[in-house]
């Protein structure tokens, strides 16, 4: 009886608090090994702040990355080629909020700074900018969060994410190239 | 002067002998203490809350644990929030900072690149003199302040508030065992006992930072 009492009394202080999910920010150690390869050189993104990454996310089981939201902390650099490696763990509530030790859709998004300070900023340059500064994000994977009003809960490590690659947008001869061979392929097929 | 020293002898002998966690090899006021920590098998990482038993020359990471595992992470929890530096072969600790005597932290380990079991190896001097160890309201990850083992209240002379918790990391199952403590009952289900170099969470559940003091010598 006095077991069960103090469980439950466990319990209950742990669930007070707004739950808050936490992830940390980091794709090289707790377990997490997926550096960013910029595609053009071959090299692995170089230490500093001449390339970004931020992170991006959504309620567990989202697809169309277009609706995920950001944190609120501003994009880093990177600590080693390919590697950031944050110490301060993010929490999953700008605007969006997901509750902690919840499952959360994570998407890490990078970029050459040259094409501007945020994803936004940087993806719009990006497309007005053929065989320019480089950019990319990783494949949607799903990540249980850390509890932020549990500490016991620790933040969790991007476990789960695979190294990708920024690169250029295709020069406008090369998708016009592009769409001529499947127009091609297309018309073969009607006849 | 000499009690104190053969009961610090017999206490760092004992954590030696009852724990298989951490193995005490000098018993002087300098020395080192090894903490094994087992890799959790099928799993990408292995975690376990330590602490730093004994006081470095600056008690900063990189001269603590100055070559851990690729890949290891500690998390630290201060003031209510997670701090969490990394450390990366060919750049070092990442978020380098002081660790000293009486605080935990988890180390997680990067179970790709940490060998099994790995140990840590913690040189330094024995904290002695009068010691005080804040545990402050509600959250925070503790350790004893002296390399001795034992049972939290009894031995390590934590004076714990009713209804307070404690929550001791198995690395092995790599989950909590939770003792919680009623006036008036004592720990339940029994006094947890805390080996050298291992740090738990502590919830205090006053408004209030408690002060857990110790007297130590080893002369």
């Amino acid at each position: 009886m006095k077991k069960l009492i103090a469980i439950a009394f466990v319990s209950l202080t742990t669930m007070s608090g707004f739950s808050q999910g936490t992830v940390l920010f980091n794709n090289r150690t707790g377990g997490a090994n997926a550096p960013i390869t910029n595609i053009v050189t071959g090299q692995l993104v170089p230490t500093g702040s001449s390339y970004l990454a931020q992170l991006y996310y959504q309620t567990a089981g989202t697809t169309d990355d277009s609706t995920f939201v950001s944190v609120a902390t501003a994009p880093v650099g990177f600590v080693s080629p390919g590697y950031f490696v944050q110490t301060v763990p993010r929490v999953l509530n700008n605007g969006l909020t997901i509750a902690g030790g919840a499952d959360a859709a994570i998407q890490i998004r990078a970029w050459d700074a040259a094409l501007g300070a945020t994803w936004d900023v940087a993806y719009a340059a990006w497309l007005s900018s053929p065989a320019g500064p480089v950019l990319g994000k990783s494949e949607i994977f799903t990540q249980k969060t850390g509890d932020a009003s549990n500490p016991t809960v620790t933040p969790s490590t991007l476990i789960n994410m695979r190294g990708f690659y920024l690169s250029p947008v295709p020069e406008p001869s090369v998708i016009a190239l592009g769409a001529l061979g499947l127009a091609a392929i297309l018309w073969r097929r009607r006849k | 002067m000499r009690t104190k020293a053969l009961i610090l002898t017999a206490a760092l002998g004992a954590a030696g002998i009852a724990t298989s966690m951490a193995q005490v090899y000098s018993v002087n006021a300098v020395g080192y203490v090894n903490i094994s920590i087992p890799k959790k098998a099928g799993a990408p990482v292995t975690y376990a809350i330590l602490a730093n038993p004994l006081n470095g020359t600056n008690n900063l990471l990189s001269t603590i644990l100055p070559t851990p595992p690729d890949g290891t992470s500690v998390y630290l929890f201060r003031n209510g929030a997670y701090e969490v530096p990394s450390y990366i072969d060919g750049v070092g600790w990442i978020g380098d900072t002081a660790v000293n005597p009486g605080e935990g932290f988890f180390v997680a380990l990067d179970n790709a690149t940490a060998p099994d079991p790995t140990v840590l190896t913690f040189v330094g001097e024995v904290p002695q003199g009068n010691l005080v160890n804040p545990v402050p309201s509600n959250y925070s990850i503790r350790s004893s302040m002296v390399p001795q083992s034992g049972l939290i209240t009894t031995t390590l002379l934590l004076t714990p508030n009713d209804g307070d918790n404690l929550y001791k990391f198995d690395p092995v199952t790599q989950s909590y065992v939770v003792y919680s403590y009623l006036l008036g009952v004592g720990w339940l289900d029994t006094e947890p006992t805390i080996a050298v170099g291992e740090g738990f969470f502590y919830q205090n559940t006053t408004p209030q930072t408690m002060q857990w003091t110790r007297t130590f010598s080893v002369n």
